[in-house]
């Protein structure tokens, strides 16, 4: 007996002690102790504390293969860099949609919607080059989509555009004629374009008849609006959003894709709206007959290949004329950036030994307001460090007011080579990150994350500290920036993209 | 209730509890039934009626059995018995898809369509029946005298350690366990206590330990590897077609030998002996082997019930062929009706038989030095997994149209490994997690690792339980896998 009690209050201990080491091992990674940034919970909860997840991302971090967990090129995009010219013998398509199509919740870069396309597209290896880019944009809903295609995405020249649309139309709870006529205008948008366009209305836990498991019910039960309704009460008007997809005029396709599921016994959500990559690779599966279906006729019967020299001719003339084209289109307006290092101005007022650099992008016109990015450089805050402040604030050129609620895509580039490229979101006026130069090779950011754009949230409160191989050189940075929202967090736009500026840097003396 | 789940770890507790409460005998047998039966009901609600069913008929009939005085009357109640328990089995596991395949028939007649029938399989029904035909079976031939009380029989039907995925017991290894005993092989009338004893406890925790570690830490993080392997099996890699093999094969021996150690764990706490289900099948140096190491309680069952009562390997080559393949067939089917079943029992009948065929045309085989050398042995090893992991394939293939596609790219490689290297870049951790497997059972193949933790002093116990208890938490997924035996 007494033996016996001895053996169960070492199980005991096992017990207690282990699950308190998973708490403490849980709370230090949500703390951002064991991860380069830290993972926030989103929407209806992604990040349902899945111990397992956890322990492979911290995992990954150890052996320094976080970086690549999620790339984002100079367009904003997720993925790998593109050509914004349209290479020759190559069909572009371009995925546009909301986090389901940026592939929250896929593990890798391979398990997102277009991740998977791409590998289907390899594997009946045509002697064509398809380019599938993944325009997924955190958050967003047909209507920004619309703004997105119109702005951006045209000028890539797509022959193909796939709308994966859904959840953040519900979530707003936008009418069915609403959504109707951003589709609309979508598809007329790619008709005069010569773009192929396809519109998917996507799969939602509970809204097919797919038998869900325990936790896909809970999902279902609790996943909820912008008005902090139940999302399950918004059914019939999903079943509207289907019926209207019926009815889009301009358009070839348009894909019920909420039965998708159906078969599936084991778990595929992992909330709501977001589905594991099995969910993605479903979905994957049954958009390429689609595209395969839109493949000009030259793909299927491999005539390309023969016009491919006289394609490239006529490339570089497209190539020349594009540059052309775009001299003429900026000149008008590209206030050629000035970098002024102020400092024989601040000495007087600031200590000796701070350098102040401001630099003005050029303005763009945004509903009849001139707006500019003034960007700000301190150096020299602290010798030991050599810390530098960043501040950016974008202004009303007409009034001198600072806009607020500003989401940024910051890129910047030294010599041709990127440095620093990611989203952040200012509540306030001040956009105020502080750089830590160091002679590492990675940059790291440190800040919580929200969930639209993936974008760092920059407070007062908490100042984001960037370290890492920046300002670490003299000479000239290049700074590239898109801005994504403006005066309210749900404001989106694509269309004040490509603000520049050039800032010098000298070293402290 | 599934093992994995807090509930059975609540619900075991409590029963250790209250049976080591408890005064009277008779009360902890009455105790342990109706916790079973409270057990039973939790995984399966209504459908504890059948077990019920099942229970009542075979006391019954047993006892009808026993006294009757001639052999005509015998054996009408035996078939009776077998009716009354295959005839359970066949509605429910079978009905369906003896319905599908009458109508897929029918539509090429353009005759009209039976409507499937709207049933559930009951868990464990396999195993209950299973164990209750043996019952009877042995009373009529005479090897075993029929339990007197209802009760005794009654736990032996639904010990609930055993209840849902096996190891099917044997009546005559079982219930005289719940008798003191009074020498080595007789048993007297009198009660056993149900006494919880250190050694045992030790022992128990750490196998249902092991049944967990291998249930939650190999088996569900093997898994989403070889799910999406199998989901979308054109267009393979031979190499991704073998590595999916191995990891299901993998997947499935952890789901279910770690089911079976929960099992035989929790009995042996409770002071019962539930004979081994497994012993290490991946070493097994023949097909005849592997069935003597993999779910033992099956295939012998299957010999004793089946296989003899066809003539076994006494009625001459031809017969002994055909009975081979006829019981694997079974073997197959007995997971389930589909053709993944019928194929894989197909070719387990298949590698019997061909091996029983050599080893009678070439008998010199057996006395060959040459044979018995270690390096033959590894040898042996190697070509027989390799068929045993083919079978895998037929198991777990879920598109049956595909499996052709997929047998040839396991039999002739094409030695891609284009797709194979992105597969094994995203699913490291079961990668390292089959790999970690394998060096594991080779340890345990060499020693009996269970045996060495518990007899450990008791502060390495602990650490290595502490061991286990994180590596599972660490890696627990919220959403995992069902015990794949459950469906059977």
């Amino acid at each position: 007996m007494k033996e016996n009690f001895k053996i169960l209050s070492c199980v005991v201990i096992v017990f207690i002690g282990s699950f308190f080491v998973l708490s403490l091992f849980l709370d230090a990674y949500s703390e951002g102790l064991l991860t380069t940034e830290k993972n926030i919970v989103s929407v209806g909860g992604i990040v349902h504390q899945n111990p397992k997840q956890i322990t492979l991302d911290v995992l990954k971090t150890l052996s320094g293969e976080d970086e690549e967990k999620i790339k984002v090129n100079s367009f904003g995009f997720r993925g790998e860099e593109f050509n914004e010219i349209k290479p020759d013998n190559t069909f572009r398509i371009v995925l546009l949609g909301g986090s389901q199509m940026f592939g929250t919740g896929a593990t890798s870069e391979q398990t997102t919607i277009p991740g998977y396309l791409r590998e289907m597209i390899n594997l009946n290896k045509l002697d064509y080059d398809i380019e599938i880019i993944n325009a997924g944009v955190k958050g967003i809903d047909s209507y920004k989509e619309l703004l997105l295609l119109e702005n951006t995405i045209i000028n890539f020249s797509p022959d193909m555009i796939i709308v994966y649309d859904g959840l953040n139309d519900l979530r707003s709870v936008n009418s069915a004629t609403h959504v109707l006529e951003n589709w609309n205008s979508i598809c007329n948008s790619s008709i005069k374009n010569n773009i192929d366009a396809l519109i998917i209305l996507q799969p939602l836990a509970g809204f097919g008849s797919k038998l869900l498991t325990e936790n896909e019910k809970q999902y279902s039960e609790n996943g909820i609006d912008f008005n902090n309704e139940p999302l399950i009460n918004s059914l019939y008007l999903y079943e509207d959003y289907s019926k209207k997809l019926q009815k889009l005029e301009n358009c070839k396709n348009g894909i019920d894709m909420r039965f998708i599921f159906d078969d599936q016994i084991e778990q595929i959500y992992i909330d709501e709206g977001h589905v594991s990559d099995r969910g993605n690779q479903i979905v994957a599966n049954s958009i390429f007959p689609y595209i395969e279906s839109s493949f000009p006729s030259e793909i299927i019967s491999g005539n390309m290949i023969i016009n491919k020299s006289e394609g490239k001719k006529l490339s570089m003339m497209s190539e020349i004329e594009y540059a052309i084209d775009r001299l003429i289109k900026n000149y008008g307006e590209k206030l050629i950036s000035i970098s002024v290092p102020a400092y024989e101005e601040d000495v007087k007022e600031v200590d000796s030994n701070k350098q102040k650099n401001i630099v003005k992008s050029q303005s763009m016109n945004y509903e009849n307001e001139e707006i500019s990015i003034e960007i700000e450089l301190i150096q020299g805050i602290d010798q030991v460090s050599n810390q530098t402040i960043l501040k950016m604030n974008v202004i009303n050129e007409i009034t001198g007011e600072k806009f607020k609620n500003v989401t940024y895509f910051l890129d910047i580039s030294f010599e041709g080579g990127n440095i620093l490229r990611d989203f952040f979101f200012v509540e306030n006026e001040n956009f105020e990150i502080r750089i830590m130069p160091n002679a590492s090779e990675k940059v790291i950011i440190k800040g919580d994350r929200q969930y639209d754009h993936n974008a760092i949230i920059v407070n007062e409160e908490n100042p984001i500290i960037v370290s890492g191989p920046v300002f670490t050189n003299e000479g000239i940075y290049e700074f590239r920036i898109n801005l994504r929202t403006i005066d309210d967090p749900s404001n989106w736009m694509f269309s004040l993209d490509g603000f520049r500026a050039e800032v010098l840097i000298e070293k402290v003396v | 209730m599934l093992f994995n789940s807090p509930e059975f770890i609540v619900f075991f507790i409590f029963v250790l509890a209250i049976i080591s409460c408890l005064k009277f005998r008779r009360f902890q047998h009455l105790f342990l039934v109706g916790s079973s039966y409270i057990f039973f009901y939790l995984s399966n609600n209504f459908l504890i009626t059948l077990l019920i069913y099942s229970t009542l008929l075979d006391f019954y009939l047993g006892k009808a059995i026993f006294n009757a005085t001639n052999k005509k009357r015998k054996k009408i109640l035996l078939i009776t018995s077998l009716a009354g328990n295959l005839g359970l089995l066949g509605f429910f596991k079978y009905a369906n898809f003896f319905i599908n395949e009458v109508n897929s028939i029918a539509n090429v007649f353009g005759l009209e369509n039976i409507e499937a029938l709207d049933i559930i399989l009951p868990v464990g029904i396999s195993f209950y029946t299973f164990q209750t035909i043996s019952y009877t079976v042995d009373i009529y031939r005479g090897k075993l005298t029929p339990s007197d009380s209802f009760w005794e029989f009654a736990l032996f039907v639904s010990f609930f350690p055993q209840l849902i995925a096996g190891p099917i017991l044997r009546a005559s290894h079982f219930i005289p366990q719940l008798r003191e005993k009074f020498s080595k092989d007789r048993v007297g009338t009198k009660l056993k206590g149900i006494t919880i004893h250190h050694s045992a406890l030790r022992f128990g925790i750490t196998l249902m330990a092991m049944g967990f570690l291998k249930k939650m830490f190999f088996a569900d993080n093997i898994a989403p590897m070889v799910n999406e392997i199998f989901s979308v099996p054109y267009g393979l890699e031979s190499f991704t077609v073998i590595i999916g093999a191995i990891g299901f094969g993998v997947q499935i021996y952890c789901d279910f030998s770690g089911y079976s150690d929960i099992a035989i764990g929790a009995a042996a706490i409770l002071g019962f002996h539930i004979p081994a289900n497994f012993n290490k099948p991946y070493f097994a140096t023949s097909p005849v082997d592997f069935w003597r190491r993999w779910h033992i309680s099956l295939s012998t069952w299957l010999r004793d019930y089946l296989y003899i009562p066809l003539g076994g390997n006494k009625k001459g080559d031809y017969r002994k062929y055909t009975n081979v393949l006829t019981v694997m067939i079974i073997g197959g089917l007995w997971h389930g009706a589909s053709w993944n079943f019928l194929i894989w029992g197909i070719l387990h009948g298949g590698f019997l038989a061909i091996h029983k065929f050599i080893v009678k045309k070439f008998p010199s085989l057996n006395d060959n030095e040459l044979l018995k050398s270690r390096k033959t042995k590894i040898i042996s090893i190697l070509v027989t997994q390799y068929f045993i992991f083919l079978a895998w394939i037929t198991f777990r293939v879920e598109d049956i149209n595909a499996l052709p596609y997929i047998l040839y790219k396991y039999v002739i490689w094409d030695f891609a490994t284009e797709s194979t290297i992105q597969i094994l870049s995203h699913n490291k951790l079961p990668v390292i997690l089959i790999v970690l497997f394998f060096i594991l059972n080779y340890i345990s193949y060499k020693k009996n690792i269970v045996k060495v933790f518990s007899e450990l002093k008791i502060r390495y116990w602990t650490m290595i339980l502490f061991a286990i208890m994180i590596s599972i938490l660490l890696f627990y997924d919220p959403f995992p896998e069902e015990f794949i035996y459950f469906r059977f």
